[in-house]
């Protein structure tokens, strides 16, 4: 599903940058927000993706709230990896009963990495 | 006959003699009065005018005799008990209670405050007649400063407890933030090198490889020390409550092992595991201790050179659980031991420098396993080896 749309949602531009070669070199479509208003903004523009890499510490609106607006039990088409470098329990266990499907640690993934597991991601809901 | 009647003659000598035998006790009390040094100690009448002083009370007030008798007793209060009618109601309470007991500040001749221990005691007649009050002052001054003295080394203490408290929980706080902010681009160099060396802009050219893979695990290490540093700061400021559930250490242990056999046989290094016959389980955090066994585990490889054999054995007692890990590394020096679990520690060895550690594990593993209660021992012969055992209750 190498023609997937992804929507990666960082606040850190040389990381957003990074994720954006790394996933189109594999032939993805992706688009980029630097925070999850860019990203509602996005969605409501080009529609939803099929799968959104969501940091958790953001401006303006972070990964939490991006979560509560967007509401994913009306968008079950859409896969959500929370990609965070925080380990800050309580704010992963409420990302998950938000919608979010898996959890990465961000600093453990190199790119190729990265690719294998929005790949099983994808792999997963299809 | 005449030697049995009583005569009038008898009647008087006897009453004489008691008469005397009182007047003899009188004066010893009056000389055991007057002359007590430590006490104030005197006589009011009814309305709280002084009638008898002490060497007590001259000592302890400042005045004599002659100078004092025939005074109000108010006239050693601070001037705010006066306007409180604080003499006044001692002597009501006094009267009502059959005594008053009070510690505060009076006052001596020359105006200096004193702090005293006071007893007001009325004093009442054959009859049941108020006839007076008796007081005794003691003189405080030095226990009451003592006290004070005690107390504001307390609380300057408590102060400084809480100060440490707050300036420990602000050092977690910036440890914690530090780490984070570093981690942020230290990812964005793994991202960037590891897109060159894993081919995203095509082959490099012979030597680039090499100098890039230096550079990745150059940063992989700073991203473990940053790790390290975010556990090793969550456990100092109590935030790690272990969630413990009955696990199968087995079961655990063969999962981490068998994580663990590339990195050994990379390392040209093998890895046995001695199985116990039967489950043998425990309570314990399955997150939290399977990251300390793969802490033990892995210095264990780390501290041993190629060819090594680690030996892991899981065994029991009857409440507790040991996971032995025995290598044949370097080993530790008997000097160096002391210094195995604290903060930063860094022990020289031949492996040290290629290690390259953070000084924070084992530090970090000793905390988790104090908080299921267990412990961990190690022994150790330089060039030879070093066992390190986990135990943890059931």
């Amino acid at each position: 599903m190498s023609n997937a749309k992804i929507l990666v949602v960082e606040d850190e531009k040389d990381l957003n940058d990074a994720y954006k070669i790394i996933l189109t070199s594999a032939g993805y479509d992706v688009t980029t927000a630097l925070n999850g208003q860019e990203a509602l903004e996005g969605i409501d523009k080009d529609g939803d993706p099929d799968l959104i890499l969501l940091d958790l510490r953001m401006p303006v609106v972070d990964g939490i709230r991006f979560l509560e607006m967007y509401n994913s039990p009306n968008h079950l088409n859409t896969s959500i990896i929370l990609f965070s470098n925080y380990e800050a329990q309580a704010e992963v266990d409420k990302a998950f009963r938000l919608g979010v499907e898996r959890y990465i640690l961000k600093s453990l993934a190199s790119p190729s990495e990265l690719l294998r597991i929005v790949e099983s991601t994808l792999a997963d809901r299809s | 006959m005449s030697m049995n009647k009583p005569t009038v003659q008898n009647s008087l000598s006897s009453l004489q003699a008691r008469h005397d035998e009182t007047l003899v006790e009188l004066e010893l009390y009056k000389l055991l009065v007057d002359n007590v040094q430590d006490y104030a100690i005197f006589f009011m009448d009814t309305g709280g005018y002084i009638r008898t002083w002490n060497k007590g009370a001259q000592k302890n007030k400042g005045y004599t005799a002659k100078e004092i008798v025939g005074k109000h007793f108010s006239k050693f209060y601070p001037q705010s008990d006066i306007d409180n009618r604080k003499p006044d109601r001692e002597l009501e309470l006094a009267r009502r209670n059959g005594r008053v007991e009070d510690e505060g500040w009076r006052l001596r001749k020359d105006g200096s405050s004193f702090w005293a221990n006071v007893v007001i005691t009325s004093l009442y007649d054959t009859d049941g007649t108020l006839i007076g009050y008796a007081k005794v002052t003691r003189d405080l001054t030095q226990r009451k400063a003592q006290e004070d003295e005690l107390r504001k080394t307390n609380m300057l203490l408590k102060k400084q407890q809480h100060d440490l408290r707050l300036l420990n929980a602000s050092k977690d706080e910036f440890i914690s933030l530090a780490s984070h902010q570093l981690r942020t681009p230290a990812t964005g160099v793994k991202q960037y090198v590891g897109m060159l060396i894993e081919g995203f802009t095509g082959e490099l050219q012979p030597g680039q490889q090499g100098l890039l893979e230096k550079a990745y695990e150059s940063n992989e290490r700073q991203l473990r020390i940053i790790s390290d540093l975010l556990k090793v700061a969550q456990v100092d400021a109590g935030k790690i409550k272990p969630l413990k559930t009955m696990t199968n250490i087995h079961e655990l242990i063969a999962s981490i092992i068998n994580e663990q056999h590339d990195s050994f046989s990379k390392r040209h290094q093998t890895i046995s595991y001695i199985k116990p016959t039967n489950t043998i389980e425990a309570r314990v955090d399955c997150n939290l201790i399977r990251m300390v066994i793969e802490n033990i585990i892995n210095n264990a490889s780390k501290y041993s050179h190629e060819n090594k054999a680690v030996a892991v054995r899981l065994s029991e007692t009857g409440d507790a659980v040991c996971i032995e890990v025995k290598d044949q590394g370097v080993g530790i020096m008997p000097t160096d031991i002391p210094r195995l679990f604290e903060k930063f520690s860094r022990i020289d060895n031949d492996l040290s420098s290629h290690v390259g550690g953070s000084g924070l594990g084992l530090y970090w593993a000793k905390k988790i396993v104090d908080l299921h209660n267990g412990t961990i021992e190690m022994s150790s012969v330089p060039d030879a080896g070093t066992t390190f055992s986990i135990i943890l209750p059931k």
